[in-house]
């Protein structure tokens, strides 16, 4: 006799009570223009208007094939390759943003014997001044690459670990660990030497 | 449930053992099929309103009309079926199409001359087209006496997995369309076929534009440049609306020194870019240039003479200046 029993006499639902909206005429909404009768003037046309026909702007054609693409262009040799006079007007060129000169992750050239030859120079004259990033930041490439171009001399490279070693004695615990656990991962990635700056 | 539709099943496949034995018995007697659908007075009714609703000419044999519509799957001997007809209309069907492609679009790509070879001669084009011409493909669980003056093709079972060679609609109806052009080029000669194909085949319009597909339009259009021996492409900004709004309008074109290639119109300066690129390659890969004649025309026989052509042949300029020649 249970299976007779519907499952919403057991669980009735109580009732929801929906709001009613205003949809139709809004408080806020724009009020509509009248309609124009019908015979009514819009404008005056006498004999001396005239009408000028300006169609919307719409994209080029595809099917137009531009006059260098078509098959009966002229070959290079007769080609007329001095500007014209249309060049001088022709529309501003898209602006690209400039390339990052400093901190370069990756090379944009590779490095000619004349510029080697002259970073080994600057770098063996004054090796205070031109550091690997003031060499990287003039040349354009890596301070990696400048460090494998040539070396600093040794008594830079003294000077800068005695630096180093004064710095040290100003470390808390936490910065030797830090550093310690560093220097130890660094040993495990790299084996062969860098040079230090 | 199971059991009605196992034996639903069965009794499906008992239709089809029946038929096929049938077929084999039609095959091996002294009465071939196509006589025996030559003899139904309503199988001949339907086969001549089809002959007069496609324009074949009054001369065009009935029986071969009748051969053409019989499947190479439903009678094993090809000389009662449509196996022969079929590879001389596919072999003249792919020449001529593809003649006129490469004529019409010099400068299509592979791809994109497969892909228009495909729309007009492929199974679902000309499953289409014998839609269009009112032919129907017999049905599974159709007779073959009830199907006489349709494709008669044998269908493969739903239920079963498929199977390499399966044997579907659509390429029964584009066996039977390509063995009636086989039957027109064997009864009535080179001109017919080709005007045969003109009117049903060619007549459908396809767009190249939508056969190619494009990546990096930007990239392939300056190597493009560089073998033709144009200079690099600049984009230049031509007009522009609302920079600093929400929904700006660029209008950039590529140009090639001082010559425009093409323009783009969207809503930001990169796309709008692309968008010139896309265009000067696709203007450029859908140059149609005109010819006078295609060179299968140079075939025309008339009366077993080859005539005397009006004017000397010219070739169709298919390879502009700077374009690689192999």
């Amino acid at each position: 006799m249970l299976f007779t029993i519907k499952p919403s006499f057991l669980k009735p639902v109580g009732f929801i009570q929906t709001r009613n909206l205003n949809r139709l005429y809004p408080k806020q909404r724009i009020p509509k223009r009248p309609k124009i009768p019908m015979g009514s003037k819009i404008a005056e046309v006498t004999e001396t208007t005239s009408a000028y026909y300006n169609p919307p702007a719409s994209s080029p054609d595809v099917r137009i094939t531009p006059p260098v693409f078509r098959y009966d262009a002229p070959p290079i040799h007769q080609r007329d390759t001095s500007l014209s006079k249309e060049s001088m007007f022709l529309p501003p060129a898209v602006s690209r943003k400039s390339k990052s000169k400093g901190k370069l992750r990756f090379s944009t050239h590779q490095l000619s014997s004349e510029d080697i030859k002259s970073i080994q120079d600057l770098r063996t004259k004054d090796p205070n001044a031109w550091t690997t990033g003031t060499l990287s930041k003039k040349f354009n490439t890596t301070r990696l690459l400048i460090s494998r171009v040539c070396e600093a001399p040794k008594e830079r490279i003294q000077k800068v670990e005695e630096n180093f070693e004064a710095e040290k004695l100003a470390w808390g615990s936490k910065k030797r660990e830090i550093r310690r656990q560093r220097a130890s991962r660094q040993a495990f990635r790299t084996l062969e030497r860098v040079a230090q700056v | 449930m199971s059991f009605i539709s196992r034996s639903t099943t069965t009794f499906r496949r008992s239709i089809s053992m029946k038929d096929y034995a049938r077929v084999r018995w039609y095959s091996n007697s002294g009465k071939s099929l196509i006589e025996n659908i030559l003899s139904s007075k309503i199988a001949i009714s339907k086969v001549y309103t089809l002959k007069k609703r496609i324009g074949l000419p009054e001369s065009y044999p009935m029986k071969v009309l009748v051969q053409a519509l019989i499947d190479k799957t439903v009678v094993q001997n090809p000389q009662y079926s449509n196996e022969k007809l079929w590879s001389i209309g596919k072999v003249f069907g792919d020449f001529y199409v593809l003649e006129y492609i490469k004529c019409k679009y010099p400068r299509l790509p592979e791809e994109a001359v497969h892909g228009m070879q495909n729309g007009w001669m492929g199974s679902k084009a000309l499953s289409q087209l014998a839609t269009i011409w009112g032919l129907e493909v017999q049905r599974r669980e159709e007779g073959l006496q009830e199907s006489f003056g349709k494709v008669l093709a044998k269908r493969a079972d739903p239920e079963m997995l498929r199977k390499p060679g399966e044997i579907y609609k659509d390429e029964a109806a584009r066996r039977a369309i390509l063995a009636i052009l086989g039957g027109v080029y064997l009864h009535q000669g080179f001109n017919d076929t080709k005007k045969f194909i003109n009117d049903h085949i060619l007549s459908k319009q396809l767009d190249p534009r939508t056969m190619l597909q494009l990546q990096w339009p930007r990239r392939q259009l300056s190597r493009l440049c560089k073998r033709l021996s144009l200079k690099e492409p600049v984009y230049r900004i031509i007009a522009e609306t609302g920079r600093k709004s929400r929904e700006p309008v660029f209008v950039i074109g590529a140009y090639s020194g001082h010559h425009l290639l093409g323009q783009g119109q969207a809503s930001s300066l990169n796309l709008a870019e692309q968008q010139a690129a896309y265009n000067s390659l696709i203007s450029y890969y859908i140059h149609s240039p005109p010819f006078r004649q295609l060179p299968s025309d140079y075939l025309e026989v008339n009366d077993g003479k080859i005539p005397k052509a009006s004017e000397p042949y010219t070739s169709i300029p298919l390879v502009s200046h700077g374009q690689l020649v192999i």
